[in-house]
């Protein structure tokens, strides 16, 4: 198998302990569709979530990084407006 | 762990602001490391908005001239509306990054866009859209 | 007689009930309320909001998934802020969060679960995972009081005949290609017709500006039927047409030449024709006389009467909704989630996945025991 040898680490604060979990807990249910193109992984320490991608090539973990990205902003926008 | 050069900008951009507001600012930050690069994405001072410029509507659409009416709301004037601005600004970066290196990456380029096609729309063709 | 009050609040005697729909291009978020009890017609449920904003492809265009998804994920904020407001609500007022799990296109659902996984968690209050179709079901039955009828589900991305049986409702008769709607849009994109308010009431207009009828093939196959062959057919027509070739198919009884308007009018009599015959079928098999149209294709007013005109011969009726309820909505979502929540059916965050091919035959039909 070809090795995932792409990889990318985004590091995202939040307010709360909380809310970074409630982020993970949204993220992590959906699974990846081609796993031995590309690894998506979650943690959290305190208020920060941790996402690491690991992918084939720097196209298949881009559309990975960006749907992801895509996914926490409306996380943070539901926040924003709901989280008082 | 940022670079030095972001972590002077980070540090200019926390004085600036810690003036103003009780709740520190909440940055997101990443690292790419690939066979051949390493390089960290820190968003900067900005200023930032939700208004991405690679998260358009798709060129099929674009192309016919029809006005968005479905951009992202702005942020709202808070940490977390400052923090889905600065996710955007870091998700511009990462894109605008990735797709220069795709570029000279020069792979076989109808293989990689069937690749993508296939992870933003399920496979499903344009002739096929609902 | 089943017990739905098993999970009431001890403090209230009715509940409330936030949905989600977003499997196709409407995003549609919606609150419902149901009195304690079992819901009859002096013990009705109540829409306490019901809001929704639908992604409008360009002229020519059909609404590409990575689209949909862009617009269901901009406004998902906004219009759960509208759906609370005109409720008069706040998020921990809610018994429960539904959304539609399936079927429909992947991005599109996926945008909306993530709002909604979010805001469960938010305001600590239970996910519902609901069944698009069962949605339009539940809510048709409710809104027109048809207690157990042949339900025709037609739209955009879905073609079935359904009745229930036993805790199910089992799918009689399908389309084995395209849906009718499908097939409805993309012949409004051969035309070039706009898409709003959506291309298929447009053709209905033009239908009726139509005069002469061009025989196109019939495809129903035994209980199930077939329409990708029509569409192919009839593009090649609306090309000749256009290109001003030569195709006695396109000159009229009277030596006039067909028109475009001829060609929706002439669409919509051979697929509704179809349709009715599929329903028929099935209405004799289960020894049911009444007949449930639900889905955005229901709101074709011809559709309507030919059905109508079917099941007066059977002595039966024919129900259908308003467009707040046939198009896709939130308050669906909400009205069936409730149903099932009343019953113990939640779902944990792992099992909130959504599938683009949720049968409707999937789900355990619990609230209800005839």
């Amino acid at each position: 198998m070809a090795s995932l040898d792409y990889i990318f680490q985004l590091d995202v604060p939040f307010i709360t302990t909380r809310q970074a979990t409630i982020a993970l807990n949204t993220l992590s249910p959906d699974p990846i569709l081609k796993p031995n193109e590309i690894t998506v992984e979650y943690s959290t320490k305190d208020t920060q979530l941790s996402i690491v991608f690991k992918g084939l090539s720097d196209r298949v973990i881009r559309v990975a990084i960006s749907n992801v990205i895509e996914n926490l902003k409306t996380i943070v926008e539901c926040m924003e407006e709901f989280d008082n | 762990m940022p670079n030095l050069f972001s972590l002077l900008e980070s540090e200019n951009c926390q004085i600036q602001t810690q003036l103003s507001s009780a709740m520190p600012d909440l940055i997101p930050t990443a690292t790419y490391i690939s066979p051949d690069l390493k390089k960290d994405f820190h968003p900067g001072c900005g200023p930032h908005s939700t208004q991405g410029t690679t998260t358009g509507p798709s060129d099929v659409v674009a192309d016919k001239g029809a006005i968005d009416k479905d951009r992202p709301t702005e942020a709202s004037d808070s940490t977390l509306g400052e923090l889905r601005a600065r996710l955007t600004t870091l998700q511009d970066q990462v894109n605008v990054f990735l797709t220069d290196r795709m570029k000279l990456g020069a792979a076989k380029e109808e293989d990689d866009k069937d690749l993508e096609r296939r992870i933003l729309d399920d496979g499903v063709d344009e002739d096929d859209v609902e | 007689m089943i017990n739905l009050d098993k999970h009431i609040k001890p403090s209230r005697d009715y509940y409330l009930a936030l949905g989600l729909e977003g499997s196709a291009n409407k995003l549609g978020i919606g609150i419902i309320k149901h009195p304690k009890g079992e819901l009859t017609a002096t013990n009705r449920a109540e829409v306490l909001s019901n809001v929704r904003d639908t992604y409008i492809s360009p002229p020519g265009e059909g609404f590409l998934p990575r689209d949909t998804a862009r617009h269901h994920r901009n406004w998902v904020v906004r219009v759960l802020k509208d759906a609370l407001a005109v409720a008069g609500l706040v998020g921990r007022d809610l018994d429960c969060i539904c959304f539609t799990q399936g079927p429909g296109m992947g991005a599109p659902l996926q945008a909306v679960v993530i709002a909604a996984r979010t805001i469960a968690q938010l305001w600590d209050v239970p996910l519902v995972g609901v069944n698009h179709c069962v949605g339009h079901i539940e809510m048709g039955r409710e809104i027109t009081g048809a207690q157990n009828p042949v339900v025709l589900y037609v739209s955009g991305g879905n073609t079935q005949v359904i009745a229930y049986s036993k805790n199910h409702y089992r799918i009689f008769g399908e389309t084995l290609d395209i849906a009718i709607g499908n097939c409805l849009d993309r012949f409004a994109r051969t035309l070039k017709i706009p898409n709003d308010p959506f291309p298929g009431y447009n053709i209905e207009q033009m239908a009726k500006r139509g005069k002469n009828f061009v025989e196109l093939p019939y495809t129903v196959k035994g209980m199930d039927l077939s329409m990708s062959g029509i569409l192919a057919f009839i593009d090649s027509l609306a090309g000749d047409m256009f290109a001003g070739n030569k195709n006695k198919l396109l000159v009229a009884a009277d030596g006039s030449s067909v028109t475009p308007e001829d060609l929706c009018f002439s669409l919509q009599e051979c697929l509704y024709a179809m349709l009715v015959e599929i329903t028929e079928r099935a209405m004799a098999h289960v020894q049911l006389q009444q007949v449930l149209i639900v889905g955005g294709v229901g709101s074709n007013e011809r559709l309507q009467q030919m059905m109508a005109q079917m099941v007066q011969d059977r002595n039966g009726s024919v129900f259908a909704t308003d467009e707040r309820f046939c198009i896709d909505n939130g308050i669906m979502i909400a009205h069936a989630g409730l149903l099932a929540y009343r019953m113990g059916q939640t779902n944990e965050l792992w099992d909130t996945v959504c599938s683009q091919k949720f049968r409707t035959d999937e789900v355990y039909v619990n609230w209800r025991d005839d």
